[in-house]
């Protein structure tokens, strides 16, 4: 894959730069492949380090007092993670794990701060920045006024948004996703999951093909969204 | 509170922080309602005693004072232990709350949600 190697500066949040500012970045920044399932980080690591996604896709999640792994967020290309670094001597507050095979960028606290002084860049990070505490808030609010099924519709088409490709059935979300990972999603048991998953697909609103999920009429789907727990 | 240091462009760093920090407290929250932790469940209640009645200007207000015996009722606590999860909530950012006596009775007189949550009509 010799165009990821060419990482950090050709992020699209480094797209506006010019020529000398994009190889700063090529000069300050460190790229590195995870494989499925190795984690970046784990919850108490020293908070030291700005993760970039050039490619793939990267699970944050916390692991409860019972031993449940809470899914916060599935990460992207593009995204941003280890923002606790920006504070003194922080730790990580979750774990970061990758979902399949993905390339990452990454630099420490003070060559970030050098790049944050192209303001076109800070409006970028703090923009993403702004987008995650607001799937955070949507997340926390989903859960507390919908019914399981009103939220793994919310999931759903949020997933489909951030990942959705179109296909000949509908919008097919590109992620491969179990019951059990759309459970911890939803805060639901996978039982539960499973039932609200087999009738979606039954009144012909989804299909799934090898763990992924097809939205066929995304109308339904969010007509699930109007039942209030 | 986490420590910060200067780091050059300031007011940009400032700002970020400010972000990082509340996304550390609302994935902390997110991570608390997942987990049915009692944190998790008491602020679940008070967003939905909000939808059935609170205000909303700028942060969430809820208008009516609350017996701290009923919600502590509500939530299967003690009143002790309700407390000691509204403070704990209460530290993080999420909520503002304060406790007031009538006639011996306590209310917890008002909840304010650190960050605000999308509209719900």
């Amino acid at each position: 894959m010799p165009e990821k190697i060419r990482c950090m500066k050709d992020l699209s949040i480094f797209s506006t730069l010019d020529i000398h500012e994009r190889n700063r970045i090529g000069e300050l920044a460190h790229k590195r492949l995870y494989n499925r399932n190795e984690y970046l980080f784990r919850e108490g690591d020293l908070a030291d380090t700005i993760y970039l996604i050039k490619s793939g896709k990267v699970k944050l999640f916390k692991v409860s007092a019972g031993g449940k792994e809470i899914i916060l967020d599935i990460l992207k290309e593009d995204d941003l993670l280890g923002e606790n670094t920006f504070f003194d001597r922080a730790e990580q507050t979750m774990n970061a794990q990758a979902m399949e095979n993905t390339f990452v960028c990454s630099c420490s606290r003070e060559h970030f701060a050098l790049l944050l002084q192209n303001p076109q860049t800070s409006l970028k990070i703090i923009q993403l920045l702004g987008e995650k505490l607001n799937s955070y808030t949507n997340q926390v609010a989903n859960i507390a006024f919908h019914d399981v099924r009103g939220r793994v519709a919310a999931t759903l088409l949020k997933l489909a948004k951030q990942y959705g490709a179109s296909s000949a059935q509908g919008t097919a979300i590109d992620i491969e996703l179990t019951h059990n990972d759309l459970a911890s999603l939803v805060n639901a048991s996978r039982v539960m999951v499973s039932n609200v998953i087999g009738g979606l697909r039954q009144d012909g609103v989804i299909a799934t093909k090898d763990h992924r999920f097809i939205i066929l009429n995304a109308e339904a789907l969010a007509s699930a969204l109007e039942n209030l727990a | 509170m986490k420590k910060t240091s200067k780091l050059g462009n300031q007011p940009v760093i400032e700002e970020i922080q400010r972000l990082a920090a509340g996304l550390d407290a609302m994935s902390s929250l997110l991570a608390e309602v997942k987990a049915g932790s009692k944190p998790g469940k008491t602020f679940v209640l008070l967003l939905n005693i909000f939808l059935l009645g609170g205000s909303r200007q700028g942060s969430v207000k809820l208008s009516k004072n609350l017996s701290l015996q009923s919600l502590a009722d509500a939530m299967n606590m003690d009143c002790g232990e309700l407390t000691a999860v509204l403070a704990y909530l209460n530290n993080r950012g999420i909520i503002a709350f304060q406790i007031t006596y009538q006639n011996d009775v306590k209310y917890v007189k008002q909840f304010t949600e650190a960050t605000a949550l999308p509209p719900y009509n």
